[in-house]
């Protein structure tokens, strides 16, 4: 009753500040962080681009989440704050964002979701935007991002710069898009509303994020944006059995348990090979090949991953020692009289690469 | 710039700083535009209730009918040893960190004390710039030049050239390498490009004198207003090297409070004194730059400055930090000052030049290897940080 309340005051008030065009809703699925969240809801309030509304669902946090948002709800009529009837876990809460935001603002061009925990540049949105206005064709735009760890400290950049406007035909970007994407920094990008629609929101898969980006390249590409506009918040390392925990609260169904390429190539041949909707942008033909290479790239991928885990666990301490010495001689080499060009070099790398010789 | 190695009180080196003082001055007072630059400053030491706190070994004397600044030993508290005494070991790093007892009086803060620019480093010898730390300095700037961000390195000017290392018909020095970082910095943090798409005149506010950094912001920003805030005194060298580089450059060294009304928007250089801080009411304030000022300054300065800047409407504070142990410096943390109004975070950026390489340069040390030199021990380890933050909304 509560939450219902609190929606509605939210609504009337969003009414009165309708003046500026809304383009953009950014859903914020919310549970339990309380403590990053100021920062997180800050930094979506203090975007430069003034056609925002932000959504934030809470899926029943027990902290003190409900009443910051609520607070901050009081103060910026852009808030609307909702609660889940009951615990929806993470994909249930980010499907609950996004159709909210589809029935309260249906004039909004872009979705985007958001965490309770990242933080993004003030001039997110706008650059997103005009990247979007730059390629009319494209159904996604993503920045490059900064690492950062638990306590606000920027470890290093994360630049996986992905363009795939223009990229006919449709399944060279498919597998383009699959290749090329860093789908857990991807999926916090900027999306066209009715593409992601079209995409089936975020399916209840393992890693539903690199199927939602892949099946989006369906209908458009992707535009970079090369600038660090988002700052993502490390705290431990994704693994499957996290996000089955995060993602299926009451109830894990028996496919979660399958290869996570095998339900999604199920899932494509289903949606796409089967001629579900008949002005898709796929023939049933092509829909079924490209289930295909969905499954063989994912394999491909699942098996460069196992074989860097083997090197990361047999071959890297070697390098390790290798580089040692290495570092040994080059101390060495800098204390002969004359040669610092030799030293730095290899100490400092390329200036202006942007990177952190850490 | 302010990554001048900081006075040593033993005698020999407190010496040799004063005659570095000596010649900067004496080069200073050659130049037209010092001489003019001392002389718009002297209201403002005035204003101020003269000098602010010089070291305890030094008296100044500013002579308001010439605008002539002296500088001269006072009674030593700690004689010159003798011959034959051995000279005092330097603290090691790591070690305790305690502000000996002869700079515990100085409440305005030992970097208030230093009655040059911090961009002075290079008169540690003011005599040349060796050969060595020249072949370094050319080494960065071809990679920096080499390198994505070649457009952020800016040139030193031509009259500096004697302190600088040729590449291509340009001569850069320490100053343009350290802006570059700032520039760097800037543009990564995503801030470089809202102030280039401005619609109307940015303004920047810059803490600290680093007259390198002023000029190349406003070199990349030529339609900015550039705000400089410091101790009186400290602007003698900025201002003087501000209007000899850019002469075409209008540039203000504001009196009081009436004049900085109408100057917002005419002037490219603002140089405000630090007591005027309360006072400063520009019509928009885009970015406000630490230029490792503040954590040299008393806790309560940072505060306050952190302060106004947040009540200005600031959106984003960049700075400049040092963090390690100094047995000298009480280096002061600004992030507790500044977390209160803004959202601070570490950028991952690592300086081209930090102050181990500067201190190198500075000595015109390179080529006796490169780790754990006992040359080196003698320097403090201490690292170049920058962080940047946004307002929050609620404090």
């Amino acid at each position: 009753m509560e939450a219902e309340r609190s929606l509605h005051d939210g609504l009337a008030e969003v009414e009165s500040v309708n003046e500026v065009p809304l383009r953009a809703v950014i859903g914020l699925p919310a549970y339990n962080h309380a403590h990053r969240l100021p920062e997180a809801l800050e930094s979506l309030l203090l975007q430069t681009h003034p056609g925002l509304r932000i959504i934030v669902s809470d899926d029943g946090s027990t902290d003190e989440t409900p009443a910051i948002v609520a607070d901050y709800a009081r103060t910026d009529p852009r808030i609307v704050y909702s609660t889940t009837p009951k615990r929806l876990g993470y994909i249930g809460n980010a499907r609950h964002c996004f159709k909210l935001a589809r029935q309260l603002f249906p004039e909004a061009e872009f979705f985007a979701w958001a965490s309770d925990h990242d933080v993004w540049h003030p001039d997110w949105l706008e650059r997103l935007v005009e990247a979007f206005d730059a390629n009319p064709t494209a159904v996604a735009a993503c920045p490059r991002s900064f690492r950062m760890e638990a306590d606000g400290t920027i470890a290093k950049s994360v630049e996986v710069d992905l363009n795939t406007t223009g990229i006919e035909p449709t399944l060279k970007r498919f597998v383009r898009t699959f290749r090329g994407i860093s789908a857990g920094n991807m999926i916090y990008g900027l999306f066209r509303a009715d593409a992601l629609e079209r995409s089936g929101i975020m399916r209840w898969q393992l890693l539903p994020d690199r199927l939602l980006l892949c099946e989006l390249s369906l209908y458009g590409g992707m535009a970079e944006v090369k600038e660090h506009l988002w700052f993502r918040r490390y705290r431990r390392i994704a693994s499957k059995e996290r996000q089955r925990a995060a993602s299926f609260v009451d109830h894990v169904p028996r496919y979660i348990r399958w290869p996570w390429w095998l339900a999604h190539g199920v899932v494509l041949w289903r949606e796409y090979g089967m001629g579900r909707e008949p002005n898709g942008p796929l023939t049933k033909a092509q829909g079924r090949r490209m289930a295909v290479y969905y499954v063989l790239l994912a394999i491909e991928l699942d098996t460069k991953r196992w074989w860097l885990r083997r090197e990361r666990r047999l071959v890297r301490p070697v390098k390790r020692k290798i580089k040692k010495l290495w570092w040994r001689l080059i101390e060495r080499l800098a204390s002969l009289p004359g040669r610092p060009h030799r030293v730095f070099r290899p100490i400092y790398g390329r200036i202006g690469s942007g990177r952190s010789r850490d | 710039m302010a990554f001048g190695r900081p006075p040593i009180p033993n005698s020999a080196d407190r010496r040799a700083w004063l005659r570095s003082y000596h010649y900067y001055r004496s080069k200073l007072m050659e130049e037209p535009s010092g001489a003019e630059a001392i002389a718009l400053c002297q209201p403002l030491i005035d204003a101020a209730g003269g000098w602010r706190a010089p070291p305890p070994w030094v008296s100044l004397i500013a002579d308001s009918d010439s605008g002539a600044i002296s500088a001269e030993e006072s009674d030593d508290p700690d004689p010159k040893p003798s011959q034959a005494e051995k000279p005092e070991k330097p603290v090691p790093p790591g070690a305790k960190n305690e502000a000996p007892a002869e700079l515990a009086g100085t409440p305005a803060g030992i970097h208030h004390g230093m009655p040059f620019s911090k961009e002075g480093r290079v008169f540690a010898d003011p005599w040349r710039l060796p050969e060595k730390p020249k072949r370094i300095l050319k080494y960065f700037a071809t990679e920096a030049l080499a390198g994505d961000e070649a457009d952020l390195l800016m040139p030193e000017p031509e009259f500096w050239r004697k302190w600088t290392a040729k590449v291509g018909a340009n001569g850069y020095g320490i100053g343009s390498l350290r802006a570059f970082d700032v520039l760097r910095g800037l543009r990564m943090a995503g801030i470089l490009s809202q102030l280039e798409q401005a619609a109307d005149r940015a303004i920047i506010w810059q803490i600290g004198p680093s007259a390198a950094i002023a000029r190349a912001m406003k070199m990349k920003l030529p339609g900015a207003t550039y705000l400089v805030s410091c101790e009186p005194w400290e602007m003698v060298s900025p201002v003087a090297f501000l209007r000899k580089a850019m002469p075409e450059a209008k540039l203000m060294v504001a009196g009081d409070a009436a004049d900085l009304a109408k100057a917002w928007d005419s002037f490219d250089f603002i140089f405000v004194p630090s007591a005027m801080m309360s006072e400063l009411a520009p019509p928009r304030l885009d970015l406000a730059l630490d230029a490792m000022s503040l954590q040299l300054s008393p806790p309560e300065i940072a505060e306050a400055h952190a302060r106004h800047v947040y009540a200005l409407g600031c959106l984003f504070v960049f700075g400049l930090t040092l963090s390690g142990e100094s047995p000298q410096w009480p280096i002061v943390a600004t992030n507790p000052a500044f977390e209160r109004f803004f959202w601070m975070h570490q950028m991952p950026l690592r300086p081209i030049v930090d102050w181990q390489i500067a201190s190198m340069i500075d000595e015109g040390f390179v080529g006796r290897g490169f780790f754990g030199r006992p040359e080196e021990t003698k320097y403090w380890k201490l690292n170049v940080h920058f962080m940047m933050g946004w307002r929050k909304l609620r404090v």
